[in-house]
C-alpha cells in the first residue's frame, strides 16, 4: 500500500498536557469567520493549551484578524505545539482527542432516518483503492457536516451510500450539492461527511437525499430500503456554534494517545441506553490480542470498551444468527464469520449461507465498500470459491455472503480481502484496515 | 424575467482579462452583452474581437448534415478537433399553431430566411458561426403522424437511480457556437432580440425577427477552451484556489474529446428514411461540485477517477492530458471491469465509458462545454449519436451499477467522477438534415 499518511494525529490535535481549560472563552477571538475557518483547529489547541504550553498565554486566534494559521500545528508566533501520535501502530489506536459536535434532531427522508451532526472542519483520510491520503481543511471550508442514516424503527445504521447527497445553502436559496464521503470514525461509527464551505454567518438549510441501499436486501429489509427519500434540516452557523464545537473538545491523557484501543462510540449519548452502551464487563483479550484497558477524561471513555450487545452498527460476533465459525482478524478488522443452516431466507432451500461481517474492533462499526471473496477447501482440494455479496439484513446487519451447497465440518475456508474498506477514515482508523492478508476459518457444521 | 443591469454583471473591461470579459458578455447576452462585446478592446486569441473581422459566409458551402462541424473546426497538434470556445443554447416553443397550414407556411418562411441570413453573414466555422436546430419529441407529438422507425427519439427519462432530473420539453433547441463572442451574440440577438440584422466583415444581413414563430423558453450559455475554466474559479462549485492548468479546457482540469474516443460524424448519422443525414442530440444540464475534487483529491486520485488507476500508476496522462495525444489509452485496460475493480477498488470514468464501444468504435460524439449558469459550476453535456438508445447504453456503462454491486467501488465514491456530477435536466432532440431543418413534419417529403 502507498503510505503517505503522516504520523500527525490530525489538525485538531491538542496540547501535550491534554488538560481542558473551559474557563478560557473563545468568543473574543471568534469575531471573524475567516480567521477561524482555517484556524479553528489551532484555536482549539490554543484554547486548551496556550496557558500551559511554553509559558505563552496568547491563543493562536488572537493573531492579527484574518491572519490564518497554517493548520499544521507549528503555529505562528509561538502558538501551541500540536500533539502528535508519533509512529502510530498499523492498527486501530486512540487519537489525541474527542471531537465536539452539535447533534441535530433526527429527520425522516423517505424510508430512512437521518441523524445530522455538524462540527469544525478537520482532517480525514480518503481511501482510493490501496492509497490512503490525508485531506486537510483548505481554509475555505466552514464546517464538517455529517449524517448517519438509520432504520427509523430499530435505529440500526444503514450503509446508504448510494446516491447520498447533501445540498447546502442559505435558507430558501437553492444551495450547492455535495456527495459526502462514507466514513468511519471511532466516536461516530459509520457515517457520511465532508468539510463544506458555507459563507457568511446565518441559518443554513441542508436537503439530504438518501438513495437506495447499494446491497442485496434480506429479511425485514427486503423491499424497505430500495427507494430514495429526501428530508431537510437547518443549522445555525455563528460564533456560538463555533465556540461550542471548539470548547467541547476533550483531550485524551497524553500517555494513552497512540495506544491500541479506541474512543468509545459517542452515539451512545444519543441513544436510549446512555453510557451503558459502552460495556466493560469482559476481561478476555480482544481477538486481535490486545489486553483490556480503560481510560477516561471528562466523562468520555476510551480504551478497549466493547459496545453493549444491543448497541452499535452490528451485533457482537457471538450474537450473530447461525453457528459462529470464528473471529479472524486481518488489518485489525474482525471478520466475524457465521454459517447459517439450510432453509434460511438467504439462499435456496438445501444450501447453507456463509456470512462474513467485517467490523472495527471495540466499537463494532461496519466496514462497507470492501470486496471479499472466499475459497472452500477439503483435504487440499478446492470445493467452491467466489465473491461474497454485500448484503443488508435486519439480523446480520451489513455483511458479505455466499451460498455453500456442500459444507462439511473440517473444511477450510479462506477469506480474501480483494479491496480493503474504501470508507474514508477519521483519526485512529487511518493506519488500520489496509494491509489485510487472507485469513482462514475451519468450518464447524452442526448436524 | 428581468435581466440584471449589465453594469452589475459585467466586470470592468479595463481591469479584466479580455477573454474573461467576453465570456461574461456571452453569459449576459442581449443587446447589452453584444454591445459590451463589440466595444471590448484588444485582441483575443480565441476569436475575432470585432464583427468587422468575422469572416462572412456562403450558404452553398454549408454541409447538409447540421452536425458536420469537424471539417469546419481547427485541430490541435495531436489531431483532436478543437471545439468552439463559446456557446449559447436557446430553448423555444412554437409561437403558432403548426397544424394550421397557413400559419406553418408563414413561420417556415420566416425561420428559413433567418437561418439563411446567418449563413450568409457568418462563415461556417469556429471563426464565424456554427449552429444547429433540434426538435424535441414534444414537437413531433404535435402532429398526427409518427416519426419513422429510422429515427429513435424517445422523450427524456431519468437514466440512473441517483438522479431526479427535470425534463426539457420545449419544442426546439437552437445551439449557437463560435470562438467570436461578438458573432455569437449578434446571431442570438438577431434571432431572439430586436437587432433585425447581423453584421460581419463589410456585410449586413437583414434577419427577420422570430417573434410569433418561436417563443423563448430558456437561454443557457457555456464555454470550453484553454484558460477559460481558470477564470471562473470562485463560482460556487469551483474553488477559487483550484489549481486548474492553464491549458486545461474544462473545470475538472483535463482535456477530453480525444479523437480515438469520439464517434465519427458518420457513425452518429441517421442512415435511412426521410431524415437520412440527421443525428440525435442529448443535452443534459449537469451541476459540478468540485470542492473535494480540487481540495481533497490528489492529482493521482483525479487521474485514477477520470481515466483509470492504470493511468495514475503509469503516469500516462500528464498535467492536463497532454501526454495522451489523440487517444485516452483505454483500449489496453482489462476487459472485465468488474474483476479489475475488485482488485483496484476504484474505476475510472473513461475506463467505464469505453465498455460501451461497438466493435471498438465509440458511439457518442461529445460536444459538451462547461457553464456557470445559475451562478454555479456546471456542464452542458451535449452529445450526438445515431440513436438516443445508444446514449442510454453508454450512460448505463458510465453509471457502473454492475461494478458498484460487485466490488468495493461505491455508487458514487471511487466510481469515476460520479461523486462530483449531478444531473439536473435532460432533453432529447432530432437534428434533421439541413434540407429539413425548418419546422419539419414527422414525415418530410
Amino acid at each position: 500500500m502507498t503510505d503517505d499518511t503522516t504520523t500527525e494525529d490530525d489538525a485538531t490535535a491538542g496540547p501535550r498536557n491534554g488538560a481542558r481549560e473551559p474557563e478560557r472563552r473563545a468568543d473574543s477571538q471568534i469575531t471573524r469567520r475567516r480567521a477561524l475557518s482555517a484556524g479553528a483547529v489551532c484555536l482549539a489547541g490554543a484554547l486548551a493549551g496556550c496557558a500551559s504550553e511554553g509559558g505563552s498565554d496568547r491563543p493562536a486566534g488572537s493573531t492579527a484578524e484574518g491572519e490564518e494559521t497554517d493548520g499544521s500545528g507549528t503555529g505562528e508566533g509561538g502558538g501551541p505545539t500540536l500533539a502528535r501520535v508519533e509512529d502510530p501502530p498499523d492498527a486501530v489506536y486512540v487519537p489525541t482527542h474527542f471531537e465536539a459536535m452539535r447533534h441535530l434532531d433526527p429527520i425522516r427522508a423517505g424510508p430512512y432516518e437521518v441523524v445530522p451532526m455538524v462540527t469544525y472542519p478537520h482532517a480525514f483520510w480518503t481511501v482510493t483503492g490501496e492509497t490512503v491520503e490525508r485531506t486537510e481543511p483548505s481554509g475555505a471550508e466552514d464546517v464538517h457536516l455529517m449524517v448517519t442514516v438509520r432504520d427509523p424503527e430499530t435505529k440500526a445504521v444503514i450503509p446508504a451510500e448510494t446516491g447520498l447527497e447533501l445540498t447546502v445553502g442559505r435558507e430558501s436559496e437553492s444551495g450547492s450539492t455535495h456527495v459526502p464521503w462514507p466514513m468511519v470514525s471511532q466516536e461516530m461509527g459509520l457515517h457520511a461527511g465532508d468539510n463544506v464551505p458555507l459563507g457568511e454567518d446565518g441559518t443554513y438549510e441542508v436537503t439530504v437525499r438518501v438513495g437506495a441501499v447499494d446491497a442485496r436486501l434480506t429479511g425485514d429489509y427486503a423491499g424497505r430500503f430500495d427507494e430514495s427519500g429526501t428530508g431537510t434540516f437547518t443549522f445555525t452557523f455563528d460564533d456560538e456554534f463555533r465556540s461550542e464545537v471548539v470548547e467541547g473538545i476533550v483531550y485524551v491523557a497524553e500517555g494513552d494517545r497512540g495506544r491500541r484501543g479506541a474512543l468509545a462510540n459517542a452515539m451512545a449519548r444519543m441513544g436510549s441506553q446512555g453510557a451503558e452502551e459502552n460495556s466493560d464487563t469482559t476481561e478476555e483479550p480482544h481477538p486481535n490480542g490486545v489486553e483490556r484497558w480503560r481510560g477516561g477524561e471528562a466523562g468520555h471513555r476510551y480504551g478497549t470498551y466493547e459496545r453493549a450487545p444491543d448497541a452499535g452498527d452490528l451485533p457482537p460476533a457471538d450474537a450473530l444468527p447461525g453457528t459462529l465459525q470464528g473471529r479472524p482478524v486481518t488489518g485489525d478488522a474482525v471478520l466475524a464469520t457465521t454459517l447459517i443452516a439450510s432453509g434460511s431466507r438467504f439462499v435456496d432451500d438445501d444450501e447453507r449461507y456463509l456470512a462474513v461481517s467485517p467490523r472495527t474492533p471495540y466499537n463494532r462499526s461496519s466496514l462497507p465498500m470492501t470486496a471479499l471473496s472466499y475459497e472452500q477447501r477439503r483435504e487440499g482440494e478446492s470445493v467452491s470459491s467466489g465473491p461474497l455479496t454485500g448484503t443488508l439484513d435486519h439480523e446480520l446487519g451489513y455483511h458479505y455472503g455466499a451460498a455453500l451447497s456442500d459444507a462439511r465440518t473440517g473444511d477450510a475456508v479462506t477469506l480474501t480481502v480483494d479491496t480493503p474498506p474504501q470508507a474514508a477514515r477519521h483519526a485512529g482508523y487511518q493506519t488500520a484496515f489496509r494491509e489485510m492478508p487472507p485469513v482462514e476459518v475451519e468450518l464447524e457444521v452442526p448436524e | 424575467m428581468t435581466l440584471p443591469d449589465p453594469e452589475d454583471r459585467l466586470p470592468d473591461p479595463s481591469e479584466t482579462p479580455r477573454r474573461e470579459f467576453l465570456k461574461a458578455a456571452v453569459a449576459l447576452g442581449g443587446s447589452a452583452g453584444l454591445s459590451a462585446c463589440v466595444e471590448a478592446p484588444a485582441a483575443d486569441p480565441g476569436g475575432a474581437a470585432d464583427l468587422a473581422d468575422v469572416p462572412t459566409g456562403d450558404p452553398d458551402a454549408v454541409p447538409d448534415r447540421q452536425h458536420a462541424w469537424n471539417e469546419a473546426l481547427p485541430t490541435d497538434a495531436d489531431g483532436n478537433v478543437r471545439p468552439p470556445r463559446h456557446h449559447v443554447l436557446r430553448y423555444a416553443d412554437l409561437g403558432f399553431d403548426p397544424t394550421d397550414g397557413d400559419e406553418r407556411a408563414a413561420a417556415r418562411e420566416t425561420l428559413r430566411e433567418a437561418l439563411s441570413a446567418l449563413e450568409r453573414a457568418f462563415a461556417w466555422s469556429n471563426e464565424g458561426l456554427l449552429f444547429t436546430v433540434g426538435y424535441a419529441p414534444a414537437y413531433f407529438d404535435r402532429f398526427d403522424a409518427s416519426l419513422p422507425a429510422s429515427v429513435d427519439l424517445p422523450a427524456p427519462t431519468a437514466l440512473t437511480e441517483m438522479e431526479d432530473p427535470a425534463f426539457d420539453e420545449a419544442d426546439l433547441l437552437i445551439h449557437l457556437a463560435s470562438d467570436a463572442p461578438a458573432a455569437l451574440l449578434s446571431a442570438d440577438e438577431a434571432l431572439f432580440g430586436d437587432a433585425g440584422a447581423v453584421r460581419s466583415g463589410d456585410r449586413e444581413e437583414q434577419v427577420p425577427n422570430l417573434s410569433g414563430v418561436l417563443d423563448p423558453v430558456d437561454r443557457r450559455t457555456g464555454f470550453v477552451g484553454a484558460g477559460l475554466p481558470r477564470e471562473h474559479r470562485g463560482v460556487p462549485g469551483l474553488p477559487e484556489d483550484a489549481p486548474i492548468p492553464e491549458e486545461a479546457p474544462l473545470m475538472m482540469g483535463f482535456r477530453n474529446g480525444f479523437r480515438a474516443s469520439q464517434a465519427t460524424e458518420d457513425r452518429v448519422t441517421v442512415r435511412e428514411g426521410p431524415f437520412s443525414g440527421a443525428t440525435t442530440q442529448h443535452v443534459a444540464a449537469l451541476r459540478l461540485q468540485l470542492n473535494a475534487w480540487w481540495r481533497q483529491e490528489s492529482h493521482a486520485q483525479r487521474v485514477a477517477k477520470l481515466f483509470s488507476p492504470v493511468h495514475a500508476a503509469e503516469e500516462r496522462v500528464g498535467d492536463w492530458g497532454e501526454k495522451l495525444g489523440a487517444d485516452p489509452a483505454v483500449a489496453d485496460l482489462p476487459e472485465d471491469a468488474v474483476a479489475y475493480a475488485r482488485d483496484s477498488g476504484v474505476v475510472g470514468h473513461a475506463q467505464k465509458a469505453a465498455r460501451a464501444r461497438e466493435d471498438g468504435a465509440p458511439l457518442l460524439l461529445r460536444r459538451d462545454f462547461d457553464t456557470t449558469d445559475g451562478d454555479h459550476a456546471g456542464v452542458h453535456f451535449l452529445t450526438n449519436q445515431r440513436r438516443i438508445g445508444e446514449f442510454v447504453r453508454v450512460r448505463a456503462a458510465m453509471t457502473g451499477a454492475d461494478i458498484a454491486d460487485e466490488t468495493a467501488v461505491g455508487s458514487r465514491v471511487n466510481n469515476g467522477i460520479l461523486q462530483y456530477v449531478f444531473v439536473r435536466r435532460r432533453g432529447n432532440y432530432l437534428l434533421p438534415p439541413r434540407r429539413h431543418r425548418v419546422l419539419p413534419t414527422p414525415t418530410p417529403e
